[in-house]
């Protein structure tokens, strides 16, 4: 069983942003989806984990082993896909895969000739291995990042907004190819896309302005809320009022109206009882946590 | 919207700290430059400048020399700012936003531009500024100072730095805008600079002065063109006039960028400028999937890893170089170059050397020193921030790879670029040796120069250049400051670091000789890489400390715990033992076991012997009037031993008591004794004096004995090696041996120096009829004419050499032995060679001559043995006998590239004559320096003028005009022409920097372009007015009586005694050598129309001005009424080329500035010349000859 554990974890930008504001969390093995706004302190906390930045206070350790104290150690172990990159473009796929998967430290040549094919197979690019990376669609790098951060089957993967330029189909690819890696690894996947979570994760956090606001099992999280969501399909000009004498969670357009969630504890009129979501609890916890940061401010 | 681009693009520089360290590095650049040449420093006087001392260090011209030189900075800091100027939007991936915005491109351009050649201006005037507020410092001599001028400083910057600077922006934005990557502006701006440096320095060789002044793009030619006949007072004076050349050269080449510049906005499509997906990247088709079987890998991290992960970066940092296009575009650019450098590198006479393995080689190495540092910091840039370029930095840096692997890949694979473009350049180099038909390669001495004396150097400087790039914050300032570094750290001699150690990457300087190979600074190159490669870990390792993975540290209590954390002590602090060690060691050789002096410190000490012992200067000393030598000299080990007697005799009227001796600094005393009983008054070791104080005096034309034993023992290594005594190839002069009396070489000449210092001011030569100037002769201080006799041992494998005729030669325990004794006497003054040599023997009626030469250097004996025959037959015929039976010219290594005469002896340095390429139709000078040689031995040798003013005009102009003579008998007249203006232009350039006073040829102090080229000129433009009979008979007569005499010795006014002119030419004569007269001689125009009676006439207006100039060269036109030489050539084909030649040949009164002249001629004529041999100093010399339309 691997173990992270995260403890008062901070940092803060020469600008003064607070990135990170003391983060306690610790992580177990299986898929751990970390969910935030942008902005939030996710990329830098991923950063951290993944030995690229040095956190100002506290640490992060790794089945016992520091974090920062011993960088060469966890990269052995480490698979990182970050939240933007790129390829030197003259390069092909396999060339640059081969670089990698050698630094890696797989050095049997013709066992890293069977992980790339594995690799590039699995993530749907074997035929265009001797394509030059330059000529790659968004998708296509996407998914030659996760064959990347794949190499040498790490014991702790941090994929950092994976999905975010992918098409629905390539997403429930990347979701396959994800729940194939092993149980006993920890999967750290940040995103604020909350379906990800959802069809993946069998924990999760909600992260935002730097602080840990939820570490929960979503089941569980959602069981909390159970009986406490309500919805209603309301005119535009409406949703001030609504605002002003309910809690609501979030108003989308629906049908050329506007469909509100409200959050209340006792049973509302009016109002249509549901089951709770994911994204419920995502608008919920962040609310919740900017009014109290808000009020924090004015007194 | 101008506006908008323009003060966004000031805003964005505004708050980057480059700005701010451009400026400061160049203001401070400026200061320092006229603080070092104003003597802040090291009390050196440095002069930069080509004008000499007269020169006001704030004059117009020297500011705009000044700026000229930092036009090399120039260039890159456009590159840099015109560079990301471009580059930034695509960089920061904000080119979509931006040109989906409805921007005019007329304003983004202009805007972005302007505001950027804002900058550049301001850099200027910070560097300007630093050169004005230094004038100010109260430290500096008010002597070098004119007050200033702001024109003096705003001129330069307008005419010059404004249009190049439009110009180099406008070039590279179009390189920018037509290859979209940056790399390229490095290479477009590596193109400009050699470009600015063949401007700069060859461009004169390769087209005519009026041609290149135009087609020079950065204007220097055309400035240097339109002051060079400037005087000094002039230069001082004047501030830069926008007229004539210069203005038509920066009219120009403004309109160009102008036009450049419209065209690069009207071709700028902002849609397809940022398009990254050109043609070649086509996105590709989705592939289908197939499946294969998922393995778990063995990650293993072992030493085969980490060897298997370095040759993975490797390629993959080579696969970067060498898929980029620059590389291959630079190499070819830099061939272009190298190969402009070969044909030019040690061209005398403009007749070029045959390319021989080592001066290919040495070419190549000078040529390529600016190529490889543009190399080394841009493809360090390249490597070192590709992955963040391209944004896969994260995934790199989150392998398990190890600092050390990625940093010795990055370094390794710079290694192997630089070891393939030295590669490449070895290669063009043969090639260029077969071109030129010489097959001789010597594959082992291009390794040798090129990997053994050059690589190291430049492998250095790639751990300097990994260094500064990973230091900083982007590849611009990391370019900046490596180029920076690099022009700058020589500079530190300037202000009064001297000693080698404290220079970084500078070395004894290996010079290669076919004679004596590596040569005797080979030891401390050797010990010197040693040290700079210690030196230069620390660089490697701060570099791997601070080796970026992720994101760096910005807080400095992280950076020291980074720096001091961890293990790895233990090899820092052994390399800095044997780095100290090292350093230690090469301290020990250079300043203990020899003697280190810098120059400040030669300076004092020249002062200090001057101060001490210049009271005995003119005191009345016996004269060495037998020589009787024994040397001994150990090639091998460097050594050399001399004992020796001298007969001294008393030559004055009173008695001597005391006696003085110098005896050469850095030679050992073992004896030194005066033949009669004798007290020693003063023995100061530190300069080698000694004086004697004699029992009992020496009487009148008494002769004593006085008996030396001397060495020199070389030991270790040193900064100033000795390169006189070699392994092969020794060349011991005569002034290694004692002397009497104190000995004025030793004083500072410089004028400045000498004020510095208070003391007097000193004249190179005595005036005319200064009794103790005409009591000695010029070449030796101590003796008149002397007997001389020497036996000199050297090892078994050479042959030793000096004055006189080999009376004995033989050997014991394995070393050659030889005894030499000349038959007559001769002046003190000999060399003794030892080399291993061939010999070239003939005989030339009673005189044996001999040519002593390096095995492989046989190419041109053939024509020396030929020079010496004519010169010997004319030299005899003209003027008298050879006066012994032997003449010998000997080779010596190419640490001084000269020939010389001595009686008996011509040693010849390899660098000239023994390997001159004279297959072309070019001025066959091995012929013509053997000639001059030979003539010595008449003019010199036998007939020596007292040491006052004109003493080298007897020498060497008589010389020169006997050399000249017999150079006219064979060669071809076009040839002999060419040498005649070699040594016209030569007289023109040498007056433009004189710092003191232009003298005229009777009364030369000492100038080589007074009583070299114009004394030789002017001699040989006698001969053509009065005749060579005429002439030579009056030489004949002055040789005569002058022949061997003794003191008081002839001058220049006595020889003038002996030359008879008619009335009418008497005025030619005083002009040309007793005062300084210019002419500016052309033909305007001419045509040719054929008569009906098959006679040609020909019309043609000639132009004739007369200048009398001042010795600080200010001039005034004078009134005419001159004869000049009219010449008029048809063409005639002799040997598959073309000759002129003369149909016409006349003198002609010319007493107007225009004259309009018609003459018939049978042969219709091609070319018309005034003066076209130059027999008169033509400040045009190109203008004299017309070729009729």
């Amino acid at each position: 069983m691997n173990e992270l554990r995260i403890e008062n974890l901070s940092y803060t930008y020469r600008n003064g942003t607070r990135a990170l504001q003391g983060i306690d969390l610790t992580i177990g093995n299986g898929m751990f989806g970390l969910l935030g706004p942008n902005g939030a302190g996710k990329s830098t906390l991923m950063r951290i984990l993944a030995t690229l930045q040095d956190p100002e206070e506290g640490r992060a350790t790794f089945n016992d082993l520091d974090i920062t104290g011993n960088k060469r150690e966890i990269r052995k172990l480490l698979g990182f896909l970050p939240q933007e990159f790129d390829f030197y473009p003259r390069m092909t796929a396999w060339e640059m895969l081969d670089h990698f998967a050698t630094l890696k430290g797989v050095a049997n040549r013709k066992e890293r000739k069977q992980v790339l094919g594995y690799l590039l197979d699995k993530t749907n690019l074997f035929t265009v291995r001797h394509k030059k990376l330059g000529s790659f669609s968004g998708g296509m790098k996407q998914r030659f990042g996760i064959a990347q951060a794949l190499l040498g089957d790490p014991k702790l993967l941090i994929v950092d907004e994976p999905t975010a330029g992918l098409d629905p189909e390539e997403r429930y690819r990347f979701h396959n190819l994800l729940s194939e890696i092993g149980e006993n690894v920890i999967i750290i996947l940040s995103t604020h896309i909350v379906d990800d979570v959802r069809e993946l994760c069998s924990s999760m956090a909600i992260i935002d302005m730097g602080k840990l606001l939820l570490v929960d099992d979503p089941q569980n999280t959602l069981c909390q809320y159970n009986g406490k969501i309500y919805k209603k399909v309301i005119e535009k000009d409406e949703l001030q009022d609504y605002q002003e004498r309910f809690h609501v969670v979030s108003s989308r357009l629906y049908l050329g109206r506007m469909m509100i969630h409200i959050f209340s504890n006792e049973q509302v009129t009016g109002f249509e009882t549901i089951a709770p979501d994911l994204e419920d609890v995502y608008f919920l916890t962040i609310n919740q946590n900017r009014q109290a940061e808000a009020e924090e401010e004015v007194a | 919207m101008f506006s908008e681009f323009f003060l966004f693009e000031l805003k964005f520089r505004l708050k980057q700290i480059s700005t701010y360290v451009f400026g400061i590095v160049l203001f401070l650049f400026g200061f320092l430059i006229v603080n070092i040449i104003g003597g802040a420093f090291s009390g050196v006087s440095v002069v930069i400048m080509s004008g000499g001392e007269r020169l006001f260090l704030n004059s117009a011209y020297v500011n705009s020399s000044f700026m000229d030189r930092i036009s090399i900075f120039l260039i890159f800091i456009v590159a840099a700012l015109i560079g990301s100027m471009l580059s930034r939007d695509l960089e920061h991936k904000a080119h979509p936003l931006l040109f989906t915005k409805p921007i005019n491109r007329w304003s983004y351009i202009t805007g972005r531009l302007s505001a950027n050649l804002l900058l550049i201006i301001t850099y200027n005037l910070f560097f300007l500024l630093g050169m004005f507020i230094a004038y100010f410092m109260p430290w500096l001599e008010s002597d070098y100072f004119m007050k200033p001028e702001i024109l003096h400083y705003l001129t330069p910057l307008i005419y010059m730095i404004l249009p190049n600077t439009i110009l180099i922006s406008t070039i590279l934005l179009g390189i920018f805008l037509w290859t979209r990557k940056s790399t390229y502006l490095y290479v477009a701006s590596f193109f400009i600079l050699t470009v600015y440096l063949i401007g700069s320095t060859y461009i004169s060789n390769i087209a005519n002065r009026v041609t290149a002044s135009l087609i020079d793009p950065f204007g220097y030619s055309a400035m240097k063109e339109t002051t060079r006949l400037w005087s000094i007072a002039e230069l001082n004076s004047n501030p830069l006039p926008l007229s004539g050349l210069l203005l038509w050269n920066r009219a120009g080449w403004l309109l160009l960028s102008i036009v450049l510049l419209l065209f690069c906005i009207i071709k700028f499509k902002p849609s397809a400028i940022y398009d990254n997906s050109s043609g070649r990247n086509r996105p590709i088709k989705e592939p289908s999937s197939t499946s294969l079987q998922k393995i778990v890998p063995q990650l293993t991290f072992g030493f085969s890893t980490i060897w298997k992960q370095f040759i993975s970066l490797c390629k993959f940092n080579l696969k970067i170089i060498f898929r980029s296009l620059p590389v291959y575009i630079l190499t070819l650019i830099g061939i272009a170059f190298m190969i402009l450098i070969v044909i030019q590198y040690g061209t005398v006479y403009n007749t070029g050397r045959l390319p021989v393995t080592y001066n290919i080689a040495e070419a190549l190495s000078l040529s390529i020193t600016l190529l490889l540092v543009v190399f080394i910091t841009l493809y360090t840039g390249e490597l070192v921030w590709k992955s963040r370029d391209h944004n896969y930095h994260y995934l790199l840096d989150s392998t398990s790879g190890r600092n050390l692997t990625f940093y010795l890949a990055q370094f390794c694979s710079l290694a192997l670029l630089l070891v393939f473009l030295f590669g490449v350049f070895m290669l063009s180099g043969i090639i260029y040796q077969t071109v030129r038909g010489y097959t001789d390669y010597e594959i082992s001495t291009y390794l040798k120069i090129l990997f053994g004396f050059n690589l190291p150097q430049y492998i250095i400087l790639i751990i300097l250049s990994l260094f500064i790039h990973n230091l900083v914050g982007n590849k611009y300032t990391g370019h900046f400051l490596f180029i920076a570094l690099f022009i700058l750290l020589p500079f530190l001699q300037y202000i009064g670091i001297n000693h080698t150690l404290l220079h970084f990457n500078t070395t004894p300087v290996v010079s290669y000789s076919d004679m004596n190979g590596a040569g005797s600074n080979l030891q401390g190159y050797i010990w010197f890489t040693l040290y700079w490669s210690l030196a230069s870990f620390f660089f490697a390792w701060f570099t791997i400390k601070f080796w970026r993975r992720g994101e760096r540290h910005t807080r400095p209590d992280k950076i020291r715990s980074e720096l001091f954390s961890g293990k790895g002590y233990l090899l820092p602090v052994a390399i800095l033992f044997l780095f100290t060690a090292t350093g230690g060691y090469i301290f020990y050789n250079t300043n203990v076991l020899n003697s280190y002096v810098s120059p400040k410190r030669a300076e004092k000490l020249a002062v200090e012997y001057e101060l001490t012992y210049g009271k005995y200067n003119n005191l009345p000393q016996p004269r060495i009037t037998d020589v009787n030598i024994r040397v001994d000299i150990y090639p091998e080990t460097r050594d050399f031993y001399c004992e020796g007697t001298y007969i001294i005799k008393n030559r004055t009227e009173e008695p001597i008591k005391d006696i003085h001796v110098t005896v050469p600094q850095g030679m050992k005393v073992n004896a030194l004794t005066p033949g009669r009983d004798s007290k020693l008054l003063k023995k100061d070791e530190a300069f080698n004096y000694y004086i004697f104080s004699l029992q009992e005096p020496l009487l009148p034309d008494e002769t004593e004995m006085l008996e030396f034993n001397l060495s020199l023992i070389t030991r270790g290594f040193s900064l100033n090696e000795n390169q006189f005594i070699n392994r092969n190839g020794t060349f011991i002069h005569s002034t290694y041996f004692p002397s009497i009396g104190y000995n004025e070489q030793h004083e500072i000449s410089s004028p400045r120096t000498r004020e510095r210092y208070n003391l007097p001011v000193k004249e190179r030569f005595r005036e005319l009829d200064d009794p103790s100037g005409l009591a000695r002769n010029y070449i030796s201080n101590d003796a008149d004419w002397i007997t001389f006799e020497a036996i000199i041992s050297t090892s078994a494998d050479q042959t030793a050499l000096t004055s006189g005729n080999l009376a004995k030669a033989w050997q014991k325990e394995e070393r050659n032995y030889f005894h030499y004794r000349l038959d007559g006497i001769m002046l003190n003054y000999y060399v003794i060679l030892s080399a291993d040599y061939e010999v070239k023997r003939e005989r030339w009626h009673d005189i044996d001559i001999e040519i002593y030469h390096d095995a492989r250097h046989h190419y041109n004996t053939g024509h020396m043995m030929n020079s010496v025959k004519k010169s010997l037959a004319y030299m005899e015929q003209e003027f008298g006998p050879y006066p012994h039976s032997v003449l010998r010219i000997a080779e010596f290594p190419r640490y001084g590239s000269f020939a010389q005469s001595l009686a008996t002896l011509i040693p010849f340095s390899e660098a000239i004559g023994f390997i001159a390429d004279i297959r072309d139709d070019k001025v066959n000078y091995p012929f013509a320096v053997t000639a001059h040689e030979v003539a010595h031995q008449w003019w010199a040798h036998q007939v020596i003028g007292a040491n006052v003013k004109g003493a080298l005009t007897l020498a060497e102009a008589l010389t020169q005009y006997s050399a000249l003579k017999i150079m006219e008998r064979e060669f071809s007249s076009d040839v002999f022409r060419d040498q005649l203006r070699y040594d016209l232009t030569s007289y023109l350039s040498g007056r433009s920097t004189e710092n003191r006073i232009e003298n005229p040829v009777y009364l030369d102090d000492g100038q080589q372009y007074i009583h070299y080229s114009k004394g030789a000129m002017a001699f040989y433009g006698l001969s053509r007015y009065i005749g060579e009979d005429s002439l030579n008979s009056a030489l004949r007569s002055f040789y005569e009586d002058k022949r061997y005499q003794e003191p008081p010795y002839t001058t220049t006014s006595e020889l003038f005694e002996y030359i008879e002119v008619p009335d009418s030419l008497q005025y030619y004569f005083d002009e040309t050598f007793k005062q300084i007269t210019l002419y500016d001689n052309s033909i305007k125009n001419a045509e040719v129309t054929k008569n009906e009676d098959g006679n040609y006439t020909l019309s043609a207006t000639l132009n004739t001005r007369k200048y009398y100039a001042d010795g600080l060269g200010n001039r005034e036109q004078v009134n005419l009424s001159d004869w000049i030489e009219v010449v008029v050539y048809d063409e005639v084909y002799a040997g598959g080329r073309k000759h002129s030649r003369p149909i016409y040949q006349e003198y002609h009164l010319f007493r107007e500035e225009e004259t309009e002249l018609e003459l018939i001629l049978v042969n219709e004529p091609t070319i018309i010349g005034i003066d076209p041999d130059h027999t008169l100093i033509d400040l045009s010399p190109y203008s004299n000859r017309y070729r009729i339309k």
